[in-house]
């Protein structure tokens, strides 16, 4: 919980990891360069006094994420989002064990979501039911960047993608959580496009999906298509740390996503271990549009509370104190006027 | 980069200056991708670029190396034109298709299709929406009390002649767009223009390809500076208009006001 002026907000951190890419772990030249990226993203967009050794980066351990996320990041709960990058790393990237046994041990604070690939066919099939029960999943990271083989990506309107869904959907793996990766087959296209979620959210209507960084580079793309279908979320990863760098820039980013989308599907993320949670939420709490900014409306203190964590928790069926609830709760289903507007 | 600039090095640089990041839209030159030039003799221009990250898009990558060395094959006057793309995941492969003169099929085999001309035309239609709504957003900071439905509209010859307004009649002649004085501003990709109602949506979805490419711009830029810090003195301030920094005074359309139908 963080209490600022008089109001106390519920916090649930929707997208962390707990990722291994020492060099022993890399499998290659791509290990590193993938580290080395996020490291760029990490000391570029961060507060100088938030921005961690190389060497710590590279692997921070359980214990540290428990401090960073809720000892000093305010979170009441957070979702483990894996990237699995196995041709890049000799054990995955996000660490499963690691980060299920944390889980299990403060089941109260973390949720793990784990991850699949539809290119695995009927092994990966099968191998999803048994991850279901064991890792008992609300939800799924899915990357579709992901190399494999010969293969530099996948669609989530793919075939087998198509099975995948169809199984999550049976086993009651509600929240699947996509991350646009660039790499993909035919280059002829534009990797970030976000068509393919078009489709599925139609073809899927019980599934919520939440696209992270709310569909950046391609804001625009995602705006238009959950407009269309009221069981698109945005994930806030990546996007937050514009509130330091960028505030400006960070209130349009913001004011499209509340003008097309709405308040009651956006959630926040501070992308763990890429940035900490701490300072994201102390600055969003204080974020206001500028006022000169007359095409947005100011923030509401009702819809930061949403955003930081009401949202999420209605998506996850979180339990919130009753203190720290609205008295008019999220309600994802009802579309904003501008998804009227298209229909 | 050497202090001292010959004419042969300003011929090579204004060539590279026509080289754009389809995605941000802006010259390479002017985003610091352009690491070095060199020449190792007489007849030989080595060109090397850089990307503000190792998974940069490998279909953006290949476009800008690949125009670049035709930029630099067109200026005639070298025997050989050398461009390598440095640090990126796919640098070998793009480097070898490159020097071979593969083009994009030869260069990515069987996870190449046709060709990028759709992916370029894609985003040559994001930049013109970005440049239209840049455009009518400083006329309506002008005359505040044009009605919003009233963009729909206004005509190219009513614009003022700002860096604005060239910046989208050279994006209207990228997508075959005509530059009369009568045609009309708020167009869609084939020049049609928008019944009043539908108008004002028409200027939000513009607005937020902007709000895209924009942050886009800032994020790379930022990057680039972090993984080559000495990037940051080749870096040109952003020119088409696309300072967040300034102020919006457009009203806040009702949203209630959009009900239209636009299948």
């Amino acid at each position: 919980m963080y209490s600022k002026d008089g109001e106390n907000y519920f916090i649930v951190d929707a997208h962390i990891a707990l990722w291994d890419a020492r060099p022993d772990n890399q499998r290659n030249l791509h290990g590193k360069q993938f580290i080395d990226c996020f490291y760029d993203y990490h000391r570029n967009l961060s507060p100088e006094s938030e921005v961690w050794p190389y060497e710590d980066y590279l692997y921070y351990g359980g214990q540290r994420l428990m401090k960073d996320i809720f000892t000093d990041g305010y979170a009441d709960h957070a979702i483990f989002q894996p990237a699995y990058l196995g041709e890049f790393y000799k054990t995955g990237f996000g660490q499963t064990t690691e980060a299920f046994e944390l889980a299990s041990a403060n089941p109260d604070k973390l949720t793990y979501n784990h991850c699949w690939d539809p290119r695995r066919g009927e092994e990966g099939l099968a191998q999803l039911r048994r991850d279901a029960e064991q890792y008992h999943l609300k939800g799924v990271k899915l990357y579709t960047a992901e190399w494999f083989g010969e293969s530099r990506g996948w669609k989530l309107d793919d075939p087998w993608s198509y099975r995948y869904l169809e199984a999550a959907q049976e086993l009651g793996i509600k929240n699947i959580h996509i991350h646009k990766g660039p790499t993909i087959r035919p280059l002829d296209r534009d990797a970030f496009d976000v068509a393919d979620v078009d489709k599925v959210a139609t073809d899927f209507t019980e599934l919520n999906f939440v696209i992270e960084h709310c569909g950046l580079p391609r804001l625009e793309d995602f705006c238009w298509i959950a407009t269309q279908e009221p069981n698109v979320h945005a994930g806030l990863a990546v996007a937050m740390p514009f509130i330091h760098t960028r505030p400006r820039y960070f209130a349009q980013i913001v004011g499209e996503l509340l003008y097309w989308i709405g308040e009651d599907r956006i959630q926040f993320a501070s992308d763990y271990a890429i940035w900490t949670p701490r300072w994201l939420i102390e600055r969003f709490v204080d974020f206001q549009i500028p006022e000169d900014m007359t095409e947005y409306a100011p923030l509401t203190t009702a819809q930061k509370k949403k955003i930081l964590g009401l949202n999420a928790a209605a998506m996850y069926d979180l339990t919130v104190p009753a203190e720290l609830q609205l008295a008019e709760p999220p309600q994802p289903e009802q579309q904003p006027a501008a998804a009227v507007a298209t229909v | 980069m050497t202090a001292v600039r010959d004419e042969r090095d300003e011929a090579v640089r204004t060539a590279l200056a026509t080289v754009a990041d389809p995605e941000l839209d802006e010259p390479i030159t002017d985003l610091g991708f352009v690491r070095s030039v060199d020449f190792p003799d007489a007849q030989t221009v080595r060109v090397h670029l850089r990307l503000p990250t190792s998974f940069c898009s490998p279909n953006f990558a290949y476009l800008m190396a690949s125009d670049a060395k035709d930029a630099l094959t067109g200026l005639d006057r070298f025997e050989w034109v050398i461009v390598e793309l440095d640090d990126h995941h796919d640098s070998e492969l793009i480097n070898r298709g490159l020097a071979a003169d593969a083009g994009y099929l030869g260069t990515f085999g069987v996870e190449a299709e046709q060709s990028l001309d759709q992916l370029r035309l894609t985003f040559q239609r994001k930049a013109h929406n970005a440049a239209m709504e840049r455009a009518l957003t400083e006329l309506l900071r002008r005359e505040p009390d044009v009605p919003e439905a009233a963009l729909g509209q206004v005509r190219l010859g009513e614009l003022p002649d700002t860096p604005a307004v060239s910046a989208l009649r050279r994006r209207r002649a990228a997508i075959g767009l005509p530059d009369t004085p009568d045609a009309l501003v708020l167009v869609d990709e084939t020049g049609r223009g928008y019944p009043p109602e539908q108008v004002p949506l028409r200027l939000r979805l513009a607005r937020s390809v902007r709000v895209s490419i924009d942050g886009n711009a800032h994020f790379c830029r930022g990057l680039l500076r972090t993984r080559y810090p000495d990037s940051a003195a080749d870096q040109a301030p952003r020119r088409s208009g696309a300072d967040d920094s300034r102020p919006l005074s457009l009203p806040l359309i009702p949203l209630e006001a959009l009900k239209v139908n636009l299948s």
